[in-house]
């Protein structure tokens, strides 16, 4: 079997590309990044490809004619999508609408996973969103990976692609970059610990709560949906279970031995806040027998881990 | 007696981390080279990551490199960084190049530049010989690579000569054949194959699909590796040795023992899926390690039988402890 991933450097990638190793040890597997220099050293066929790039998707598509597709390849920041939104848009939909043209070109039908999100549900009233949810994105990203959502669900109809969509809530793990919560404030602490940092942790808004998986449960997930879910079906993935900012500050701040001040930051405010947002992985659940395995607390004291050894490299000489 | 020090990149992969055991073991200060940004998984050195010291460097960047080697100021170098997957040298041919290739240069200008005292290790392979000009492979074997790796590290092996020669550098290379451990890539036939095993014994699996059964490779020990490359520049004169056993086995005779270490006979779990069949697994790449014998007093330690019994065992093991968590 030959598995295409598209975005393999990137955080969820080289999880997923873990994950498929051990998973599925007999694959040939397929990677697509940015830059050559980011090719992954694992066991994996790194190809350089600019998925905006409607040729270079093709030419990649015809040559590999793939079984399975993980298209993860992203700009994945809410945040960053309101600084350049019309590159947030161009970006992600040109690079599943190439894929999946690419593929109708080869006159291939791979079972290909599209990640959406959960950004594409609406604030709600804090209960479990479902699937059925009315779609009602806050960000231009959200909008972004509604749109990739609803291009896989439409060729799904108009031809038949076998395309699945992966709805995921918020997910967190070592590897992950800063622009996202989590690590935001864990390369604080593990800068502050090492002397790089003033004591003082700068966050934004605390008490929204968010429903968190551990990266390594979600491309687990991934993998149950490509061969057992349901095409053209979408599936949430999500723990079923809130934790607000602010518990996931205490404790990563309980792994700390350094004495540090938080303080407010207003420019880490998003423009829309969504109180809460709990998802509803019943589907998921019942078509596939997935379950998150990872608690919480032993994500963010392997993320801060991970951060540690991060500021170690970035502050030797 | 002077602090010894070592420089690793590369220290990551399977060799790197053995090597790093080995040098602990003789009382060096260990150094790891690795990319600030590093996407690299740690999981090979994680049990000996409080005794080493990553410091960052990158093999397309001179000046990080001229700076490492001028900060820890190593006795000895070790270059096993490598773009080392034979088929992404096929999809990024010019990466695959700029690290194998060019890194070497970089990282012996650097030599040059801070201290040519400090001794060299470069890790050449036995993909230079690709299609084989003599049976056995020695030193003195012409190249034939096949592949943008097998031509990268050729590239690394001459360089590595001309600085020797130019410059009069302590810079020595190994041409090694394959050597395998517990800490192979599954991507590798025989972790592919003790792999599979263990599954299958466990009940987590029933089949292996597997390519072509007579294909002959000269098969050692990681750990008895590393030990050439560190005896190679504790010689008065550097020099380049063939590593290898000098003996091949099949693939067959590797599910043999393979299976018989879990109590199985190959036979009933294998199926030859054309899949994985090589067209061109006509050469007969085998190792005459008779100079490194001769020269270093090195020889293999650990046989064919027992390589493949501890990677069984290290399988049974993973899988059990993953079973329970």
């Amino acid at each position: 079997m030959r598995i295409l991933i598209t975005g393999a450097a990137g955080f969820v990638g080289r999880h997923l590309l873990n994950h498929l190793a051990s998973a599925d040890p007999d694959a040939e597997l397929h990677g697509t990044v940015l830059n050559a220099r980011d090719s992954v050293h694992l066991a994996v066929v790194c190809h350089t490809v600019d998925l905006t790039a409607a040729n270079q998707v093709r030419v990649l598509i015809s040559g590999l004619r793939p079984d399975r597709i993980y298209h993860l390849a992203a700009q994945a920041s809410p945040r960053l999508s309101f600084q350049d939104p019309w590159g947030t848009l161009a970006n992600n939909i040109q690079a599943q609408l190439n894929l999946i043209l690419a593929c109708r070109e080869a006159g291939i039908q791979p079972r290909m996973l599209v990640v959406s999100s959960a950004e594409i549900y609406g604030p709600g009233d804090g209960s479990a969103i479902t699937e059925d949810a009315p779609l009602q994105p806050t960000s231009p990203y959200g909008v972004s990976k509604a749109a990739q959502d609803l291009l896989g669900l439409q060729y799904f109809l108009s031809d038949k692609l076998p395309i699945l969509r992966a709805r995921p809530f918020n997910h967190f793990g070592p590897g992950q970059r800063e622009g996202f919560v989590a690590p935001d404030f864990a390369m604080q602490i593990a800068r502050i610990e090492a002397g790089a940092q003033e004591p003082v942790l700068e966050v934004g808004n605390l008490s929204p709560r968010r429903d968190f998986t551990d990266v390594r449960d979600i491309v687990r997930a991934y993998r149950l949906i490509v061969e057992h879910g349901d095409a053209g079906a979408a599936y949430n993935v999500a723990s079923e279970t809130t934790h607000s900012i602010q518990e996931m500050l205490d404790t990563l701040l309980s792994f700390s031995r350094s004495r540090i001040t938080v303080r407010v930051n207003p420019a880490r405010m998003l423009p829309v806040d969504v109180p809460v947002r709990l998802g509803c992985a019943a589907r998921l659940r019942a078509d596939t027998g997935w379950q998150p395995q990872t608690p919480f607390e032993q994500t963010l004291l392997d993320l801060l881990n991970d951060c540690r050894q991060r500021v170690r490299l970035a502050s030797a000489r | 007696m002077k602090s010894r020090r070592a420089l690793i990149t590369g220290i990551t992969g399977q060799d790197g981390s053995y090597l790093a055991e080995f040098l602990l073991e003789r009382g060096y200060e260990v150094y790891g080279l690795v990319r600030r940004t590093s996407t690299l998984n740690f999981e090979r050195i994680r049990h000996i990551q409080d005794r080493i010291t990553l410091i960052p460097g990158d093999m397309l960047d001179q000046t990080s490199l001229t700076h490492a080697i001028a900060e820890i100021r190593p006795t000895e170098v070790y270059n096993l960084a490598a773009q080392s997957f034979v088929q992404t040298s096929w999809s990024q041919p010019v990466f695959t190049g700029d690290v194998t290739a060019l890194g070497v240069t970089r990282l012996l200008d650097a030599i040059r530049v801070v201290d040519p005292q400090i001794r060299f290790y470069q890790a050449s392979s036995s993909e230079m010989f690709g299609k084989v000009r003599e049976v056995p492979q020695r030193e003195t074997t012409p190249f034939y690579p096949r592949s943008p790796y097998g031509v990268a590290k050729v590239y690394g092996h001459w360089i590595t000569v001309n600085y020797r020669e130019s410059y009069n550098l302590h810079a020595s290379s190994g041409i090694l054949f394959n050597h395998e451990s517990p800490r192979r890539g599954l991507e590798f036939v025989t972790r592919k194959v003790t792999h599979h095993a263990a599954r299958i014994k466990l009940g987590l699996a029933n089949e292996l699909r597997i390519g072509n059964l007579d294909a002959r490779r000269d098969w050692g020990f990681a750990g008895d590796y590393v030990q050439a490359m560190w005896l190679m520049l504790q010689q008065d004169a550097p020099d380049d040795y063939v590593i290898a056993t000098g003996v091949t086995y099949s693939v067959e005779h590797l599910l043999e023992v393979a299976f018989a270490c879990v109590d199985l006979d190959w036979k009933n779990y294998t199926v030859q899926d054309p899949a994985f069949m090589r067209p061109a697994e006509v050469d007969l790449l085998v190792g005459d390690p008779a100079k490194a014998e001769a020269a270093l007093g090195w020889e293999p330690r650990v046989s064919f039988d027992q390589l493949i019994q501890m990677m069984v065992e290290s399988d049974l093991q993973q899988l059990k402890n993953s079973l329970k968590s």
